[in-house]
């Protein structure tokens, strides 16, 4: 993919508040028609990449592009490609939901026509179709998905949603995801959050933002396969079997000079047996069946994005 | 822009602004001729207490002119209703976070900046009319408009001071983040003039002048004397206007 074929480049960018150092060089390149996950905990600078990219800073080094385009301060044209979904979204609460949008297509330069239709078409894609109130009485959970009608009213080429599902509850949460997942398919949206179920749940690819840098970027599954681990999970029904399954790892390895704990561990129920070396694990499926040793489950562990997001900023 | 005036105005009326100042400037349009009306009244009312305390009150006449004087006595009052009720225009906005959501949209700061000044500038001129039309028609009605000379002239100067000072409230309203700050700011200039007014040296030359519309009726100035305080004002008025959408275009939202 060359250069110009990424909707979002932004390279070496740098942003201090005082002394304080939020931004150390962020390299970030999205390609078009993604979920592209920006990951960090609080305070690692993903408001502060997404106002920039906005320009509503200024950033003491570095460049952003958005479709090929120089982003610049103040008066950005390339706000033009851009949708923006702001943490805690906020309207002029004396509108109506259409009216609001209606306002937005204007702004926009919509033609009228399409406005009606487009804000129509929207309002009923985030559940708002038949909402005639004003948006003074909203909820939070309404306020962010009309905010999400609004970012994609001009169908933009970027969606930049920060944290959009923070401050919902479960039910909210999964009508935001859900709404995006939908949105995919006109647009590439980036999508800032500290929430790596949602993280994992609609995201292609994601980048990891801490102390102001980019530690990892790739897909999910590159992510997840940098930390792969070999280890399976063996639960059993009695706790007196896993001492004799570790017996017979033992055995199997033909050496009792060797550490057992680098092939198996016991967890603390004393039910589980983490098996570290896959290659036992036919032999150990044998001895299983051979001793009728009653069995609950058989797992390959994989590493969450949690293990790897807890592992990365350490 | 259209767009973003056409929302001014739908604030204005629906938050209920435009009806409270609607009504402050019917009720002091209206009292202006009525405390004319009922000056006669209310010193015959008074003349007995006066009496005791060996006051002799002569026979009060009132003319347009008494009505006028009251139109230019009030006028300062709905002028500062106005800059209190208009203070938040802008900080309201950055405090909510909603200019964000439109500047992300692409429209220009330059135009947000423009479509509120207008705004204020329109909701000014509008106000003022009703105020001067209500004191306009009650006066002819009962005294004719004999008296008075070059009334619109002066009636068009206070105008003029009001745009200004609405002008320096959208000037302080790009430079200060909350509505306090834009009223101090705002009062200040508005009470410095009135003090510098007290200075014979350059009375004649500060926006404060033209609010003496009266004088053109009472102490036979002409309007040629207000030339050097219309271009000062002018100048202001542009100062104040292009220094606030140069502050605004830079500013944080």
């Amino acid at each position: 993919m060359t250069q110009d074929n990424y909707i979002l480049r932004i390279e070496n960018l740098e942003k201090s508040f005082g002394d304080k150092k939020v931004l150390r060089g962020v390299n970030l390149s999205v390609p078009p028609k993604k979920v592209f996950g920006f990951v960090g905990k609080n305070g690692a600078g993903k408001t502060t990449t997404m106002k920039l990219v906005l320009g509503l800073m200024t950033a003491n080094a570095g460049e952003i592009f958005v479709n090929g385009e120089k982003v610049t301060y103040g008066n950005t044209k390339t706000n033009r490609f851009i949708g923006y979904l702001p943490d805690v979204p906020e309207y002029y609460s004396f509108m109506t939901p259409k009216e609001y949008l209606s306002f937005c297509g204007e702004i926009t330069k919509m033609d009228k026509k399409e406005i009606r239709t487009r804000s129509e078409e929207l309002l009923k894609l985030v559940g708002l179709g038949e909402e005639k109130h004003r948006i003074k009485g909203f909820s939070r959970g309404m306020k962010q998905r009309l905010g999400i009608a609004q970012a994609l009213l001009n169908r933009p080429k970027l969606l930049i949603c920060d944290e959009p599902t923070s401050a919902l509850d479960p039910l909210g949460r999964k009508e935001i995801l859900d709404i995006l997942v939908a949105a995919k398919e006109e647009t590439t949206i980036l999508f800032s959050t500290h929430i790596l179920s949602d993280v994992e749940h609609i995201c292609d690819e994601m980048a990891l933002l801490n102390e102001g840098k980019i530690i990892m970027q790739g897909s999910i599954a590159e992510v997840k396969s940098k930390r792969r681990r070999n280890s399976m999970e063996i639960q059993l029904e009695r706790k007196e079997d896993s001492d004799r399954i570790c017996r017979f790892i033992r055995g199997s390895i033909k050496t009792d000079r060797i550490n057992i704990d680098s092939f198996c561990t016991i967890d603390k129920s004393a039910k589980c047996i983490i098996l570290k070396d896959e290659a036992l694990l036919p032999d150990i499926l044998r001895y299983l069946a051979d001793n009728s040793i009653p069995l609950i489950r058989i797992e390959k562990q994989e590493a969450t994005l949690e293990d790897i997001f807890l592992e990365a900023i350490k | 822009m259209t767009a973003f005036i056409k929302k001014e105005c739908m604030e204005l009326t629906r938050t209920g602004k435009l009806l409270i100042l609607g009504i402050i400037f019917i009720f002091f349009g209206i009292l202006n001729p009525a405390m004319a009306k009922l000056t006669p009244w209310l010193y015959e009312m008074l003349s007995d207490q006066f009496a005791d305390q060996g006051l002799v009150i002569g026979e009060v006449t009132v003319t347009a002119l008494t009505s006028w004087t009251q139109f230019f006595k009030n006028a300062p009052m709905v002028l500062i209703v106005a800059i209190l009720l208009f203070s938040g225009l802008f900080t309201n906005e950055y405090h909510k976070g909603t200019l964000v959501q439109i500047v992300t949209k692409g429209l220009s700061r330059n135009k947000i900046f423009i479509s509120k000044l207008f705004t204020v500038y329109g909701a000014w001129t509008l106000l003022y009319l009703v105020y001067t039309g209500i004191t306009l028609c009650y006066t002819v009605y009962f005294w004719g408009n004999d008296g008075v000379t070059n009334l619109a002239f002066g009636i068009f100067m206070y105008w003029l001071f009001g745009i200004f000072t609405m002008s320096s409230l959208v000037l302080f309203s790009a430079l200060c983040n909350n509505s306090g700050q834009v009223l101090l700011g705002t009062g200040i200039i508005f009470f410095a003039f009135i003090l510098l007014s007290y200075i014979p040296s350059i009375k004649n030359i500060i926006p404060s002048r033209l609010m003496d519309g009266l004088t053109l009726s009472t102490e036979g100035a002409v309007p040629s004397d207000f030339t050097e305080a219309l271009i000062c004002t002018f100048i202001l008025i542009a100062f104040c206007d292009i220094i606030g959408v140069l502050v605004f275009n830079r500013r944080k939202l």
